[in-house]
């Protein structure tokens, strides 16, 4: 199926954003292990990849703004599962903390995995449409 | 919400994606205001009498009729 305009603009802009981000982390992994920089570059070059990321939220505020209706109800179900999966997974593993020794996650993973996994949400939710209209 | 849109398209030989085209919309809502999953805007809900040149109560009507009329002569 031919994708439309909106939705090209949407792939290129974000994909651009994503080599921006990888780039970024070249340059900050590059820059904090063989420079010698004072701490507020070394703070600045740290959280430097996060600009492309703000940018590439951005750019999907934009495609969803351009979305029917029906696409827009879809994208916020997915939200509000990934949102649930977050909450309760993040009590679960606070529960278990409290009383077990837990091993230690990275907060830095969330946002991708929450990003992720709601662009999966979607797919499934489109995917679940398509074979109850089969 | 129920409507005749499976009907209006089949006899107009439309397949969901060129009432979707027709619309501005994606497939996936054409499908799901037909099978009654989504209710429609009102926007939407014109566009798509427009499209079939028809009035908006003449695709769409309510699932269920409220009896009122015997409530209110009784």
């Amino acid at each position: 199926m031919a994708k439309s305009k909106a939705e090209i603009t949407f792939m290129k802009r974000f994909m651009t954003a994503m080599v921006v981000f990888l780039l970024l982390i070249a340059i900050q992994a590059f820059s904090l292990e063989l420079l010698n920089m004072p701490t507020w570059l070394n703070v600045a070059a740290t959280v430097l990849p996060v600009a492309p990321l703000v940018w590439a939220f951005f750019i999907f505020r934009t495609r969803y703004r351009t979305l029917d209706e029906y696409m827009k109800a879809l994208t916020g179900e997915a939200f509000l599962w990934m949102i649930g999966l977050l909450c309760f997974s993040s009590f679960i593993y606070g529960m278990l903390a409290m009383k077990f020794p837990m091993p230690e996650v990275n907060l830095a993973f969330v946002m991708p995995a929450v990003f992720g996994g709601h662009g999966l949400i979607v797919q499934l939710l489109v995917w679940r449409d398509n074979e109850e209209s089969n | 919400m129920k409507n005749r849109i499976k009907v209006l398209r089949a006899e107009r030989d439309w397949s969901q994606q060129t009432l979707a085209q027709e619309l501005g919309v994606s497939r996936q809502a054409v499908n799901a205001v037909e099978r009654g999953k989504h209710d429609p805007s009102l926007q939407l809900a014109f566009d798509i009498a427009n499209i079939f040149n028809l009035r908006i109560d003449d695709v769409f009507f309510p699932e269920k009729k409220l009896n009122t009329d015997s409530n209110e002569e009784s």
